[in-house]
């Protein structure tokens, strides 16, 4: 058995990467669906319609939050690096010219590069010193073969946005491709489909949605096709040769993850239940307010733009020339503080943040902390930033 | 077993169009429920939503006033 007792006294600042201190609603939805659910879409009797309601009631409260017209154009599946690769992988050819920034993380880029190995022309925006792109730039960078736009809504690194509904314009204006990693603001922050002109969100469950791990899914707009990698078994048209060409079984083939889609569904009801701007609200709070604290201090070195008031809820920052890894490994070991430290699978922000060497320590909030865990986070930084070396 | 009598039944393209379906149904009080597709029919998921016979008209008027969508219907001895 593995000890998971540390939890009781952390601070939790780690929820750009996972969020953890779950509503409870999440945790018995996830028991209840392990205790009741059968397969949904297996069969007929009580447990499998169980299940097959839970997957109905969960595809419609996604849709809704991107607002996607039809909840069948709501594909679940195991995490946001599965749904980019659908969507990447599905929808490009050898031959096509794909825009995309510096601010993607690795489920972007690699299957992006390894398209780019097959013939695939790929122009990567840069990012400015604060971590923007220049959205003038991104128009310039369009060409006749050009299909899509690929990006982020937020750094996973600085926590700025992209501006999605300009973006979706300039797809608009040159009838592109819009696919959006919506990774660390889905369900917190607002994505409209139709009014930004996305065609495809690609989302997690286990972050700002508040799910289990091994879930997320994308939402796609109507008439976009991608090609599915994998078929099997559907609970449908058994005899047929082929996998089912609708949505969504046509990108859903294997037995979906019900226990944890339950638990996404609670964690979107609880969401949809607080009001998703009243959350976002708490979570700038504090964030400003870690902000506020650390950037003062001399020793320590704050990464992205805060002279916007959207952001997503993460602090970046290095102290001195210390490693990120070590002081992330202090504030754990010393403050029981949980922060990650390193690159964030974004390499290419690194770049421009120039921290590819020291990487950087992320602290990343949630409405679920409190006012005394920022504060004891601020303790913790303005203590290891000013002390002397022991 | 049971004894065989005859019921209406429809079919569906997708579980989600006959989870959809029942959702409606059962908003408007509607009569019958969902069961597993009988094997005689080779269209279909695999789900069907199902009335006895007499509940056919009363059936098919919540379909058409609501405009529930549906793949196919049947009447069917099970």
């Amino acid at each position: 058995m593995i000890c998971l007792d540390h939890t009781s006294a952390m601070i939790y600042l780690d929820h750009a990467a996972t969020s953890m201190n779950k509503p409870d609603c999440v945790y018995y939805a996830v028991l209840a669906a392990m205790k009741n659910a059968g397969n949904a879409s297996r069969g007929g009797h009580d447990a499998a319609l169980a299940a097959t309601r839970i997957l109905y009631e969960a595809r419609t409260e996604a849709a809704a939050i991107f607002h996607l017209s039809k909840p069948e154009r709501l594909v679940f599946t195991a995490n946001a690096t599965e749904s980019l690769n659908i969507a990447i992988k599905g929808l490009l050819s050898p031959t096509a010219h794909v825009i995309t920034t510096s601010l993607e993380h690795n489920s972007v880029l690699r299957p992006l590069y390894e398209w780019q190995e097959k013939g695939l022309s790929l122009t990567i925006l840069p990012a400015d010193p604060q971590g923007n792109i220049s959205y003038a730039a991104m128009t310039a960078a369009i060409k006749p073969s050009t299909r899509a736009i690929i990006c982020t809504h937020a750094s996973n690194v600085t926590g700025n946005l992209i501006d999605i509904a300009q973006v979706g314009s300039i797809c608009k204006a040159h009838d592109l491709l819009f696919i959006l990693d919506a990774s660390q603001t889905a369900g917190i922050f607002p994505i409209d489909m139709e009014k930004m002109n996305i065609d495809v969100v690609c989302f997690t469950g286990h972050k700002t949605l508040l799910g289990p791990q091994g879930t997320g899914g994308l939402a796609i707009r109507e008439g976009i096709a991608p090609s599915p990698f994998k078929s099997g078994g559907s609970g449908i048209h058994s005899y047929d040769k082929h996998h089912p060409h609708h949505m969504p079984d046509a990108l859903e083939a294997g037995t979906p993850n019900i226990h944890g889609i339950a638990g996404l569904l609670a964690g979107m009801q609880y969401i949809r239940r607080q009001g998703a701007a009243a959350l976002r609200q708490r979570e700038l709070i504090y964030m400003n307010m870690f902000y506020e604290a650390v950037h003062k201090l001399q020793e320590v070195k704050v990464y992205g733009d805060f002279n916007v008031k959207q952001r997503a809820p993460i602090v970046s920052i290095n102290i001195k020339d210390y490693d990120a890894a070590t002081v992330a490994d202090e504030l754990n070991s010393r403050f029981q503080i949980a922060v990650r430290a390193g690159a964030h699978c974004a390499p290419l922000m690194h770049e421009s943040l120039q921290t590819r060497r020291q990487g950087t320590v992320r602290f990343s909030f949630s409405h679920t902390n409190t006012e005394n865990e920022i504060k004891a986070a601020i303790e913790a930084v303005q203590a290891l930033a000013t002390e002397e070396p022991q | 077993m049971r004894k065989k009598e005859n019921y209406y039944i429809l079919t569906f393209r997708s579980t989600m169009q006959a989870i959809q379906t029942e959702k409606r149904l059962k908003e408007l009080q509607g009569p019958g429920r969902i069961i597993p597709l009988p094997g005689e029919i080779a269209a279909g998921c695999g789900l069907a939503y199902c009335v006895v016979i007499t509940e056919k008209g009363n059936l098919q008027k919540l379909l058409k006033d609501n405009q529930i969508d549906f793949q196919n219907d049947y009447e069917i001895i099970l």
